[in-house]
């Protein structure tokens, strides 16, 4: 009956197929020895030490349980990566991957099918040495349900680990790179964890649960939390089905709309959160922390906007056929100008972010940004610093589209994009430092967010003549980028607007006639 | 899912560029129902681009494929529920059986349980596999490797079966029964578009051909047709002397139709352009001058002639 159940999964033929492999191998075979090895001995050590230094059986048994669950958290940072790591590459290097990919599955499905095969024996290998650990409640000193609790806790660490894992078998060519991805991330992963534990948590006689009721976090924390677990997790799993459809596909419209709603959440959430801390005194520090770290999020949008200028082929035919996933928000197809007004909608977040933080009642307290200290003027500065920002920040990914539209690749356009704000950042730091007065007040203007760096140092005061020079030419540059960048989208033959791929449309969507 | 269209695979001005330069450059053709076509070009010349294009593995620069009708660029799945595919170098998942291969293609391939039982066993019995079905497919030997892999692409009973260089790395045993099972393959009604660089193990399978050359299609057609168009009425004999003469190149040039005389040895070949019925002067010419030979041997051009006349060999 189970099995039955599991094969309407679409993704059962690759979850099969993956224990089998899996469980089958004599590597598997030993990975399972070591680990119980590993556990067994540690177990066996502790029990010994504890005995010699006479603890009572109930801390016997929580010495014990401590110990074997710092040994996985170590065993498992370093099995379940790899196991991630290896699951796309491994098949590509073994020529599977083609004879694979011709079937009916698609990459969503051979990443969910790796995913779950991969998660299937991860449970396995964690629940190999739990008759062992439930020996421990005999002696009493910890509960079945903080046992429950961390075993819990360590599945859904690894559950990310395996997700990242898989993304970075998507994103790379070799095995090895994609282990090595992985590894690197995982281990300082590992280690705050094991610190944070040993100093928190085991090194106080605790388990989790027992920490989690003794120290109960904020409602801000699990909301941090849960947010971003599901979005590390879920944004690895989509992130490597998109890097294994294809270029033509439709992947972009559901990457952008779950991205667009990711955004709104993770923004909304920051208000939330955020916005109760700001009436304390460690307002000054926070908000200028957020500011500086908000001026990173254009830059990280340059990718998008800066992406191939061209309408995937899929799309083109899924809106002539009318299909309802191109009908939502054209704003979600790629290709064209809605790059960058794409880009320009998740910018806006950041900015709505700022004003609602600015003054906000949220949970009977009333936020209050002008803390902030940039200006004694208070709210007028303020949104023209905000105005000023958004300004620069549509700027940048102006630059990054007009690269995409002159044949550059999306990375390429994107680094492009942000070398030059890193350049115009430089020439307006020598200026300021070298206090060049004829020539200040136009070179500094050239890089707003090294502008508000500075003035935190002046006590947050804008220059009204900088704001104007810096307004018109950022101003200036997106009429003149946008310009070009329509002129050359012309000369390419790439659409502006439109859902087409010109030049291509009747052989891709008339059937030709029969060889006569 | 066999449609009535007399064309199978249909490809238009396909091009696929790589920077510069064109792995493809706008190639039109086209392979009827039913029949084995050979694909053959030098290596670098854009067959196995073309036939990953085909195989929905890759997206053109420029141009159209079609398989039955359903464009290989906006409708992959749809097209590879149309076609088997086995590339040039494939892998197996070795730790499985033979029979768990199979089991997860058809999975793959969204069979329902009953459907995939048979369709096993009907693939099975056509490769011959029957005997090695628990076996590991580790242990199985490239030529049982092939089988089982072309077994896979049959599972969903497609109209069409790409196969790039199939024959690569068998024995010629192995290689003589993948052709007699190409032949049944036909014979069941499946169109086969093979590529090779064994011209010999094309020529006497082929229905058609596609002779490709630095991205650009040199020939296509029946292979009748082709060496028609080459051969225009040359035909090549070879006589093999009782012993060594030095005056049978001087006997023949002095023929009417008789041209392209080459000797070595006990062995000389030269081309006829005359008609068939008028052979006999020359074995008559040669009797009169009391040369003897011990047998003679009619070539027609061959696809490895054909080959060799229609590219340069050139390479990009």
């Amino acid at each position: 009956m189970i099995s039955s159940m599991l094969e309407r999964l679409s993704n059962y033929a690759i979850i099969q197929k993956e224990l089998i492999l899996r469980i089958r191998r004599v590597r598997s075979l030993l990975i399972q020895l070591i680990f119980a090895g590993i556990v067994g001995a540690s177990m066996w050590i502790s029990l010994v030490l504890a005995k010699n230094q006479s603890h009572s059986p109930e801390d016997h048994a929580l010495l014990l349980v401590i110990i074997y669950f710092t040994v996985q958290v170590v065993v498992l940072g370093l099995i379940v990566p790899t196991l991630g790591a290896v699951s796309i590459t491994s098949e590509k290097q073994a020529k599977t991957w083609e004879s694979l990919i011709t079937t009916d599955l698609t990459p969503g499905q051979v990443v969910s099918g790796k995913m779950m095969g991969i998660v299937g024996v991860q449970f396995y290998l964690l629940l190999l040495p739990a008759p062992i650990l439930s020996m421990t409640l005999l002696f009493g000193g910890v509960s079945l349900g903080s046992i429950a609790f961390e075993y819990l806790v360590h599945f859904l660490g690894s559950i990310l680990i395996v997700s990242l894992g898989i993304f970075s078998s998507a994103a790379s060519k070799g095995t090895i790179r994609s282990i090595l991805q992985s590894t690197l991330a995982t281990i300082p992963l590992m280690i705050f964890v094991l610190v944070f534990l040993w100093q928190e948590v085991y090194g106080n006689q605790m388990l989790l649960l027992d920490y989690l009721q003794k120290y109960p976090p904020p409602w801000q924390f699990w909301l941090w939390s849960i947010t971003i677990y599901l979005g590390l997790g879920l944004g690895s799993l989509m992130g490597a089905s998109y890097m294994l459809s294809g270029a033509e596909s439709s992947r972009d419209i559901s990457v952008r709309f779950l991205s667009f709603v990711f955004a709104g959440l993770l923004f909304g959430i920051l208000v939330v959160t955020l916005g109760p801390l700001l009436v304390n005194g460690s307002v000054i520090f926070g908000g200028r922390f957020m500011m500086i770290m908000l001026l990173f999020y254009p830059l990280a949008l340059t990718r998008i906007a800066g992406s191939s200028a061209k309408v995937p082929l899929r799309i083109v035919q899924m809106r002539a056929h009318r299909r309802w996933e191109t009908r939502v928000g054209a704003i979600f197809l790629p290709g064209g100008i809605r790059n960058l007004l794409y880009s320009c909608l998740l910018l806006s977040f950041s900015v709505a972010a700022m004003l609602l933080l600015y003054d906000t009642t949220i949970g009977g307290q009333t936020t209050n940004f002008n803390k902030l200290e940039l200006s004694g003027i208070g709210t007028e500065m303020f949104l023209m610093w905000q105005g000023m920002l958004f300004l620069w920040g549509v700027a940048v990914l102006t630059l990054s589209w007009f690269f995409a539209q002159c044949g550059f690749s999306g990375v390429v356009s994107s680094v492009l994009a942000v070398g030059v704000q890193i350049a115009l950042a430089l020439v307006s730091l020598t200026a300021s430092e070298l206090n060049w007065s004829s020539t200040h007040s136009l070179l500094q203007g050239l890089s707003p967010p090294m502008q508000l760096l500075t003035s935190f140092n002046g006590g947050g005061d804008l220059d009204i003549e900088l704001w104007y020079q810096a307004n018109l030419s950022m101003g200036g540059s997106i009429l003149m980028l946008l310009l070009f960048g329509v002129w050359m989208a012309r000369i390419r033959k790439n659409p502006i607007w439109e859902i087409k791929r010109p030049g291509l449309d009747r052989l891709y969507f008339d059937i030709p006639a029969e060889v006569e | 899912m066999s449609s009535s269209r007399k064309s199978i695979v249909e490809v238009r001005d396909l091009k696929m560029t790589y920077g510069r330069k064109d792995a493809v450059a706008g190639i039109s053709f086209d392979v009827d129902r039913g029949v084995i076509h050979g694909f053959i070009g030098p290596n670098g010349a854009g067959k196995t681009t073309t036939i990953r294009i085909l195989a929905t593995l890759q997206v053109p620069s420029a141009g159209g494929a079609w398989i039955d009708g359903v464009n290989v660029v906006t409708e992959p799945k749809e097209v590879r529920h149309r076609l088997g595919y086995m590339p040039d170098y494939f892998g197996v998942y070795e730790g499985l059986s033979v029979t768990e291969y199979l089991d997860f293609f058809a999975q793959a391939h969204r069979l329902s349980p009953a459907r995939r039982k048979s369709a096993i066993s009907d693939v099975v019995e056509l490769t011959d596999l029957g005997s090695l079905l628990e076996v590991e497919v580790h242990t199985l030997s490239k030529g049982m490797r092939q089988r089982l892999c072309l077994a896979q692409t049959l599972l969903h009973e497609p109209d069409l079966l790409i196969l790039d260089e199939p024959a690569n790395g068998l024995d010629p045993r192995a290689r003589i029964e993948f052709r007699e099972l190409l032949t049944e393959l036909r014979r069941l009604g499946k169109t086969i578009f093979l590529s090779s660089h064994i011209l010999s193990e094309l020529s006497p399978i082929c229905d058609s051909v596609s002779i490709i050359e630095m991205g650009t299609l040199v020939a296509h057609g029946p292979l009748e047709e082709i060496q028609q168009r080459i051969r225009g009425s040359d035909v090549t004999f070879e006589i093999r002397l009782v012993e060594e003469s030095d005056v049978v190149e001087v006997v023949l040039s002095q023929l009417p139709g008789v041209s392209r005389i080459y000797q070595e040895g006990r062995s000389v070949r030269f081309d006829w352009e005359g008609e068939d019925s008028e052979i006999h002067q020359v074995w008559g010419a040669l009797s009169a001058k009391k040369i003897a030979f011990t047998s003679v041997k009619r070539h027609e051009d061959d696809l490895e002639k054909l080959f060799m006349n229609l590219t340069t060999g050139e390479v990009q």
